[in-house]
């Protein structure tokens, strides 16, 4: 046990110095104490330069292409299209490669990511509508298949899949809103796609078990 | 193995203020706090996993996983075992689901001391602590099975199993939602430690000798040392001079005793005293009456339930259910961002600890050490058990005015302090 003498309280410690007032202290008994907390090694670099450094050279780059395009200028913004593409390889970053993200969501957040992606395009190099006729509505089906497969195979774990499925399955509707709105003029791609999501979702009421049903519930609890 | 494919996974909703904690926690605002048990003996690790297993049947809310659900976030049974380790963090460092084992619990130890370190979306402080205890006495037993007599080793280790009720909804009353009033309080400005550095300062007080004196004053403990908690504050920060924002501590109250709950998931509820110094030179007695006084008059039933009913009534807004999470979180976050402005620090007093005689002998002391944020940047946490109180203060200043305030004005009352540190401030940054 040791004293301040500024403080004048009792200090438990192995070092010579008041915690409180920095004033040295006063042994009284001259025992060592067990310490109650381990040194603890705080590393000051860590940091993650790879972000970083991506993330500079991602403004950086978008930067320099629309100064380019802007000094080039010739009736066509395809910085558009490349700093489309740097957010994109961001929404890999940030979602794709991760190994700790349920993989049927990665399905649904590329989905909807390429398809703005193409749709971007589409409309800056002059719009033809070939995105949204024939990219999105395949890119819909593959997506709908490609969780299909998961669920085949993973069975034991489709409660973990029905979530994004459904979601997926839902999006597949989208062309025929667009159809109707007069947006889409494609008939064949977007009557598959409602073709199979309605497929899945009928499939997913009728095979369902259980743990599929209570995990609908959780989720969708409010 | 048939149960696989017909055991349906257990679920609950969040009570109501757990619901604001996974929105609002980040590495920076961990919402972790820690109870911490000193026993007279080194801990031994098989025997902790051991009493760590045990205790984890009895306490279904601490044995879940968070998840995000289309408008809530939810918790479910985890079906893993949680990870012990040597402690090797600062207090209340945010909780990585992913490297625990997605556990929102984590139980480390070092020499003779265990430390709980909870994520408050599971529970508050008193369910912590009867989590600690169980897993004290589970440790106990085990490690001491052959001096223990037949009658100790039967004493069970908790008083009520796995009670996930939530309280609020249980207790709340319709009510009609009108606006809170929001007051600005005064921040404490000063330089801080850089990094997830936490300093601790532990001070050690006969717990005799303060109730003695608080019986001398007719107060409680929490009502004398939030009295100074405040009182020192407007000292050192604020140099004894006036100012136009009230110096606020907010304060939790433990709710199982108004209403009769035995939940060990969040049941608290948090009010504010405080007071604005509006002229100069105000004495401590002044600023004990005005603090006692706000007490008596805030910490009563029907205010109390006024509260939950309250909050409980944003929870079952139909509205409010409807919309989807992500705009859910934004909204909360920004009520959160505007709340914290309120209160200046925290004083959070578990109690006395109760523990049975068999085991007294094995145990030195508990400590309550709460997570910090970047607007209250010290807080206190106060339990006691046996003759002991502890008073530990979390804090991300670089220099400790508050604690030394604090510390010197308690021994200057003739109450023996022994001060007791995990190092930051002596540590060259």
């Amino acid at each position: 046990m040791k004293s301040c003498k500024s403080c004048k309280v009792k200090i438990e410690s192995n070092n010579n110095i008041c915690p409180l007032c920095k004033t040295v202290l006063t042994d009284l008994d001259e025992t060592i104490i067990d310490d109650i907390y381990p040194t603890i090694k705080t590393n000051i670099h860590k940091y993650n330069l790879i972000t970083r450094l991506f993330l500079f050279l991602s403004i950086l780059g978008a930067l320099v292409t629309v100064i380019i395009n802007y000094a080039t200028y010739n009736g066509l913004l395809w910085s558009v299209i490349s700093i489309a593409f740097i957010l994109y390889s961001w929404s890999i970053i940030s979602n794709a490669i991760k190994n700790n993200i349920n993989i049927a969501y990665k399905i649904l957040v590329q989905t909807i990511c390429i398809s703005l992606l193409t749709i971007i395009i589409d409309n800056t190099i002059g719009y033809t509508g070939w995105a949204v006729n024939y990219v999105v509505p395949e890119l819909i089906i593959t997506a709908n298949i490609t969780v299909l497969i998961l669920t085949i195979i993973n069975r034991m774990n489709w409660y973990n899949y029905v979530l994004y499925q459904l979601a997926i399955a839902i999006l597949g509707f989208i062309p025929i809103i667009l159809f109707f709105c007069g947006i889409i003029h494609e008939p064949w791609s977007t009557t598959i796609s409602v073709i199979v999501s309605f497929m899945v979702l009928c499939g997913t009421m009728i095979f369902s078990d259980k743990n599929v049903k209570s995990e609908l519930k959780r989720r969708l609890h409010f | 193995m048939n149960n696989k494919f017909n055991y349906e996974t257990k679920w609950f909703k969040l009570d109501n203020t757990a619901i604001i904690f996974p929105v609002i926690s980040n590495k920076r605002l961990s919402s972790v706090f820690r109870v911490s048990v000193t026993l007279k003996q080194e801990v031994i690790l098989n025997t902790l996993e051991e009493s760590l297993e045990k205790t984890l049947l009895c306490f279904g809310n601490f044995r879940v996983k968070l998840k995000r659900g289309l408008f809530w976030y939810y918790l479910e049974t985890n079906k893993k075992v949680p990870l012990i380790q040597q402690e090797q963090d600062y207090p209340c460092t945010f909780i990585d689901s992913v490297s625990n084992n997605q556990f929102l619990f984590k139980v480390t130890y070092f020499k003779k001391k265990i430390n709980l370190e909870v994520f408050h979306a599971i529970t508050d402080g008193e369910g912590a602590i009867n989590f600690l205890k169980a897993l004290t006495f589970n440790y106990i037993k085990l490690a001491n099975k052959n001096d223990l007599s037949k009658q100790a080793l039967k004493i069970p280790c908790v008083e009520v199993f796995s009670d996930t009720e939530d309280s609020y909804i249980k207790n709340y009353k319709k009510v009609n939602f009108k606006g809170m009033k929001i007051k600005k309080a005064y921040r404490m400005v000063d330089k801080k430690i850089p990094l997830s550095i936490v300093s601790t300062i532990h001070g050690y007080i006969d717990t005799n000798n303060l109730l003695n004196l608080c019986r001398k004053k007719n107060v409680t403990i929490t009502q004398y040392l939030s009295a100074i908690l405040i009182w020192c504050i407007y000292k050192e920060y604020l140099n004894g001079q006036s100012n136009k924002y009230p110096i606020n501590i907010s304060i939790p109250v433990n709710l199982r005793n108004f209403f009769g709950s035995t939940t060990s998931t969040n049941f608290f509820s948090i009010f504010s005293v405080g007071f604005t110094p509006e002229r100069e030179e105000y004495t401590f007695d002044e600023v004990l009456e005005i603090i006692s006084k706000q007490f008596k008059e805030q910490l009563t039933k029907e205010n109390l339930s006024k509260k939950i009913s309250l909050n409980v009534s944003f929870e079952k807004n139909i509205f409010i259910r409807c919309i989807p999470l992500f705009v859910k979180n934004l909204i909360l976050k920004i009520i959160f961002k505007i709340s914290e402005k309120t209160s200046t620090s925290v004083l959070s007093n578990l109690g006395k600890i109760d523990v049975p005689d068999e085991f007294k002998k094995y145990i030195d002391s508990f400590s309550l050490s709460l997570g910090i944020t970047e607007s209250e940047s010290v807080k206190c946490g106060v339990c006691s058990y046996g003759n002991k109180l502890v008073c530990t203060f979390t804090s991300k200043f670089e220099t400790p005015y508050l604690e030394r305030a604090f510390f010197r004005y308690l021994q200057s009352e003739g109450i023996d302090v022994v001060i007791e540190s995990n190092g930051v401030h002596n540590e060259e940054l």
